[in-house]
């Protein structure tokens, strides 16, 4: 069954999707980053503890935002990442 | 104005070791990104072994090169630890008492994770800083001990043991503290935490993003504090709390791209000049929690070729969370000070468990944790690793509980 869209449903051109794609690429580069999708966790496509703190790192640079770390939490998904994102745009 | 620091120190690093590499293969742990874990190895303690005997093993070689005029001048002991093994009673009185210091002394223990070391350091330097009268020591020990070992989690193969005890003074030879060069940055965040005696409990990511954040923030700081620093040409050298080596490396590429828009080349060489030095240690050892930062100075200090007074700048955080970022200056003998108590002799001399001596072990080392009323440590099922590790080496072991109360005895 698919998925209904909501505002917190990323697109397949979703920007940000893109961003994510492009800074995991950069940290691991084993990652396609078309491999990056919304269903999937940053663990799952094999980025560990400190690849996925760059990783969050060069996304927020990249979109001029900063996080509070009480934000983030293990095992959060790609969509579950672009939701919070999608909150400091 | 009298210069305060750092006059001695020795890092007791545990008896045994277990290495990364197995445990991330036994437990089934993703090994793709394993290298820039900067994971070699962990100390374990046996199961006699707890944080006091840590703390003690780590001391007495500084407490027995004292005479006794100097040992005398010990007014205070404090003990930074997140191991504590009583809500009440602190760890720094058993430490006290079999190390046989002057009853005239100050003893407790402070707590704040892996920020209970700096913690310590800092309150003894206050503690020296405040009286009048000329020549007075503290004892600061950061010890620690991994609660229940987390199977199948990639906390375990950080979970280390050990403890680094330091001697502050005035005139100090190792390192002398820039008096009010320190930043700070502390929130309240459930990043780890051991709510219970026997659980580390936490969320990895979080805690990463807190030190990250922190780092930043501490040393922003610092740089508002100390008028005209920079932190590319200020430190000759750094030294970060390191719970592992990539983590480490990690925020240190953090700071300097956020700082100075670096290139990941100029990152690697400030990298391998200023802190990869101060990794060496730690990637033997694991994560000693409120030592880790006081392993890596050693590690700094045994591994770099000091020429002359250099200025190191110390990154200290702990989950919950504290951080702070401060400065010193070491002294013109440090590394000859430090070299001499053969800290890398001492690591390299433990002995490597195979994995079901480690299993033992750690199934074992649940009766040392706080709560039991009454335990006697008998070493019999363990007995060819104690006798391998401990046995007549004159360090101190747990030799029982009774009604709460630990009685330890020297190997």
């Amino acid at each position: 069954m698919s998925q209904p869209a909501t505002s917190s449903t990323p697109a397949a051109s979703d920007p940000l999707l893109e961003v994510i794609g492009e800074a995991v690429h950069a940290v691991v580069p084993e990652v396609d980053p078309t491999d990056v999708t919304a269903d999937r966790t940053l663990a799952e496509l094999g980025c560990n503890s400190v690849d996925r703190a760059e990783i969050m790192v060069a996304v927020m640079g990249e979109l001029g935002i900063t996080i509070h770390p009480s934000e983030f939490s293990r095992d959060l998904s790609i969509r579950s990442l672009i939701a919070l994102l999608r909150k400091y745009e | 104005m009298v210069a305060i620091g750092i006059d001695a120190i020795n890092v007791y690093p545990g008896r045994a070791s277990m290495s990364a590499r197995t445990l991330f293969e036994v437990r089934g742990l993703d090994t793709r990104r394993f290298d820039n874990l900067m994971m070699d190895s962990k100390s374990v303690n046996l199961p006699c072994e707890d944080p006091v005997t840590n703390a003690v093993n780590a001391a007495k070689p500084l407490i027995d090169a004292l005479g006794d005029d100097e040992r005398d001048r010990i007014e205070a002991v404090i003990v930074g630890t997140e191991s504590g093994v009583d809500f009440g009673k602190p760890l720094s009185t058993y430490v006290h008492d079999y190390l046989g210091l002057s009853r005239r002394c100050r003893s407790f223990e402070v707590k704040h994770a892996c920020y209970g070391g700096t913690a310590a350091v800092q309150t003894a330097a206050g503690l020296i800083a405040n009286t009048p009268i000329a020549g007075m020591k503290a004892l600061v020990i950061a010890t620690d001990a991994a609660a229940k070992i987390d199977k199948n989690t990639y906390w375990e193969p950080s979970q280390g043991a050990g403890a680094v005890a330091m001697i502050l003074g005035e005139d100090p030879r190792i390192l002398t503290l820039d008096k009010g060069a320190s930043g700070y940055h502390s929130y309240e965040v459930m990043d780890t935490a051991r709510p219970r005696a026997d659980l580390e409990a936490g969320d990895s990511d979080l805690s990463l993003m807190s030190y990250l954040h922190c780092l930043k923030e501490s040393y922003a700081m610092y740089a508002e504090r100390v008028r005209g620093s920079d932190f590319l040409t200020t430190f000759d050298h750094l030294a970060f709390h390191m719970p592992f080596g990539g983590m480490v490396k990690g925020a240190h590429r953090t700071l300097l791209r956020s700082l100075y828009g670096m290139r990941p080349d100029e990152v690697e060489t400030d990298f391998q000049r200023r802190l990869a030095h101060s990794l060496r240690y730690g990637a033997q050892i694991g994560n000693v929690y409120s030592a880790a930062l006081y392993v890596a100075l050693c590690s700094l200090i045994d591994h770099t070729p000091l020429n002359g007074p250099s200025r190191l700048g110390l990154f200290s955080y702990g989950s919950g969370c504290a951080s702070e970022f401060y400065s010193g200056v070491t002294g013109a003998e440090a590394s000859r000070i430090v070299g001499a108590m053969g800290i890398a002799a001492a690591i390299e001399s433990r002995h490597p468990l195979s994995t079901e001596e480690y299993e033992l072990i750690s199934e074992l080392s649940l009766h040392r944790m706080p709560g039991h009323r009454h335990v006697r440590f008998d070493p019999h099922p363990y007995d060819d690793v104690y006798r391998k590790c401990l046995d007549g080496r004159g360090l101190l072991v747990l030799d029982h509980v009774t009604d709460f109360h630990r009685v330890y005895r020297w190997s």
